[in-house]
């Protein structure tokens, strides 16, 4: 029978909260990078030089289709031979960050693109600049309509940056395999770590739960 | 009178589908000029390149005004010939996110540099101007067809535009609500306003348009005042075209009633045409009626004049019209239908029937028609309407 030892976590408590924080830290500077990142790709894409637009059609595509895991150790073991450093941190925020972009981009352009053309023509007409019509008529609604969405895209990136323990981020994941090798207790550590990532993804549900709700009533009620 | 616009010889195509074929006209401050045409004749396509909405392949655009505008090719040009002219489009195009007042405020204060007091006071002057000041907090999903149209007209007309260009501003409105879009219009006609108006109703383009356009395959065909164009047309196609626009008008007329019931009820009775059976559709409302017992004088003399034969099909009856309807068993010969009833199938539509059918409003409205066809497609309409839950008089 197993000996549950659960008195191990309280004893790393410590390593194991500074290693969420890490966790949040980075998540929440990739979720605005990303979405910033995201909105720029979709003006490049957007853009009626095909010299903008395509390097961004490029990138997208590169980001949807290159494994993250490859993306991270890419960047965190090839770079510094082209002599440029970079930290495990700043690998996970730079990867993470081009990978969420990439797919928030594609539910940008579609809200973007969701909100008829004749509203714009109204705007036009009535003598609004297009920086106007993207802030004063299209983004509002826009954003309505692709909040669900995101909030699906920035769970799963929060799910994802356990990836960066493969490029000794010290998240949590990667404070959990140090406190293992160390206490050969990889039960009690791994539920743990599950725990705590619980704990952190649950306010992105609840916050989409509560916007999907929203939405749908507001349908209902039109 | 001082030119506005001024177009000259323009083109436009379309791949290889050429749509403007050469267009010349020019509008003064203060003309108003209907365009007329079976669809596809450019009428759309010219009224977006006047308000730059789309580029031209060949031909000017002039802008008159305190200084001329020729050139378009800048976008500062555009923009300020754009503050010119206002467009009021078909789908009325108005932004569903805000309120009705504030469509009407953001351009104002963004375009128009006010200040967010000042844009208020002057939206509001608009919204009562087009009769809607209580609907200024509603968004605009909320509104009807013919409620979002004046939306959109009070939304252009803020912007003090010189012209403004209408897009057949009433075809995808429901029937009953054209008049009022329609007498809108004809009021803005009287304060002088400057309108290019693309319609397909030829009594008001003959009431207030100084010049009718007549365009097809791109090209204005015909030219001149509405008594010219209509009475004595140049061209035979023209004169195809009126004949058919005629015939599908002819066969409906929509009245618009007032608040007052009792004027509203006498106005409809005269124009009555004797000889024929009449029927009224619809679930009874009890105002209408008390109307009725009031005007009964007046209904027993048309009818006797007349010899009209008033068959009422009537889908419920509260208690009140019953006593009103018992009074004056003369007048009417009338049944009663379960609420929930298919429009019945019984109904005989002569040709010389005429369909009355009264809506639920404030201000009740007739719709008379003598088409077989039409009178089934109401039929639907009524019945959808119905299935909606919304309430249908008489």
């Amino acid at each position: 029978m197993y000996q549950w030892q659960w008195n191990l976590i309280w004893l790393y408590r410590g390593a194991l909260l500074r290693g969420a924080w890490t966790t949040i830290e980075l998540c929440v500077l990739v979720i605005l990078t990303g979405t910033l990142l995201g909105f720029l790709f979709v003006l490049l894409r957007k853009a009626k030089h095909p010299l903008i637009s395509f390097p961004a059609i490029v990138l997208i595509e590169i980001f949807r289709q290159v494994p993250l895991l490859v993306v991270l150790v890419w960047l965190y073991y090839v770079l510094p031979s082209i002599n440029i450093v970079v930290s495990g941190f700043l690998a996970a925020f730079i990867g993470l960050s081009l990978n969420l972009a990439a797919y928030a981009a594609e539910t940008i352009r579609a809200g973007i693109e969701s909100v008829p053309k004749g509203q714009t023509e109204s705007a036009i007409a009535l003598g609004y600049s297009r920086a106007m019509i993207m802030r004063k008529i299209i983004l509002p609604q826009a954003f309505r309509r692709m909040l669900p969405n995101l909030m699906n895209l920035y769970i799963n990136q929060i799910k994802l940056s356990a990836l960066a323990s493969v490029i000794a981020v010290n998240e949590i994941l990667h404070i959990g395999n140090i406190i293992i090798s160390r206490t050969y207790r990889p039960l009690e550590v791994y539920t743990a770590v599950a725990i705590m990532y619980l704990l952190i993804i649950m306010p992105f549900v609840g916050v989409s739960f509560f916007i999907e709700r929203k939405l749908n009533y507001e349908k209902k009620s039109t | 009178m001082k030119l506005i616009i001024e177009v000259a010889n323009l083109k436009k195509s379309y791949g290889s589908l050429k749509v403007l074929n050469g267009i010349s006209f020019g509008i003064k401050k203060g003309e108003i000029k209907c365009i007329i045409g079976p669809s596809g004749s450019g009428k759309t396509t010219l009224l977006r390149c006047l308000s730059l909405l789309e580029n031209f392949d060949e031909g000017k655009i002039i802008y008159h005004g305190n200084n001329k505008i020729t050139s378009l090719s800048q976008e500062n040009e555009k923009a300020v010939a754009r503050k010119r002219i206002g467009i009021v489009f078909q789908d009325f195009n108005l932004w569903p996110h805000k309120s009705v007042v504030e469509n009407v405020v953001e351009p104002l204060i963004l375009v128009g540099g006010l200040n967010k007091h000042e844009a208020t006071e002057k939206a509001l002057e608009m919204l009562k101007k087009v009769g809607l000041e209580d609907k200024k907090d509603d968004h605009p999903d909320f509104l009807s067809g013919g409620q979002k149209q004046r939306v959109a007209i009070a939304r252009t007309l803020a912007m003090n535009p010189e012209i403004i260009l209408f897009d057949e501003i009433t075809s995808s409105l429901d029937p009953e609500l054209v008049s009022g879009i329609l007498k809108l219009l004809k009021r803005l006609a009287l304060e002088g306003q400057t309108m290019i108006i693309v319609t397909h109703h030829l009594e008001f383009a003959s009431e207030v348009a100084d010049d009718i356009l007549f365009m097809d395959e791109g090209i204005v065909i015909e030219e001149s005042p509405p008594e010219k164009i209509f009475r004595n047309p140049k061209d035979h196609k023209t004169k195809n075209f009126l004949k058919t626009l005629r015939r599908y008008f002819q066969e409906i007329n929509i009245y618009e009633g007032t608040e007052d019931f009792r004027a509203f009820n006498i106005g409809f009775m005269r124009k009555i045409k004797p000889g024929g059976e009449y029927y009224v559709l619809g679930a009874a409302k009890e105002d209408w009626w008390k109307c009725m017992g009031e005007a009964q004088h007046e209904w027993h003399r048309i009818r006797a004049r007349k010899n009209i034969k008033l068959k009422m099909i009537l889908y419920e009856l509260v208690e009140s019209e019953k006593r009103i309807l018992e009074k004056m068993p003369k007048l009417t010969e009338y049944r009663l239908i379960p609420k929930n009833t298919e429009v019945p199938s019984n109904v005989n539509i002569y040709d010389d029937t005429i369909l009355l059918l009264i809506f639920d409003k404030k201000r009740p409205t007739v719709i008379e028609i003598r088409n077989k066809d039409l009178v089934k497609g109401y039929l639907n309409y009524f019945n959808i309407l119905w299935g909606q839950g919304k309430q249908i008089v008489v």
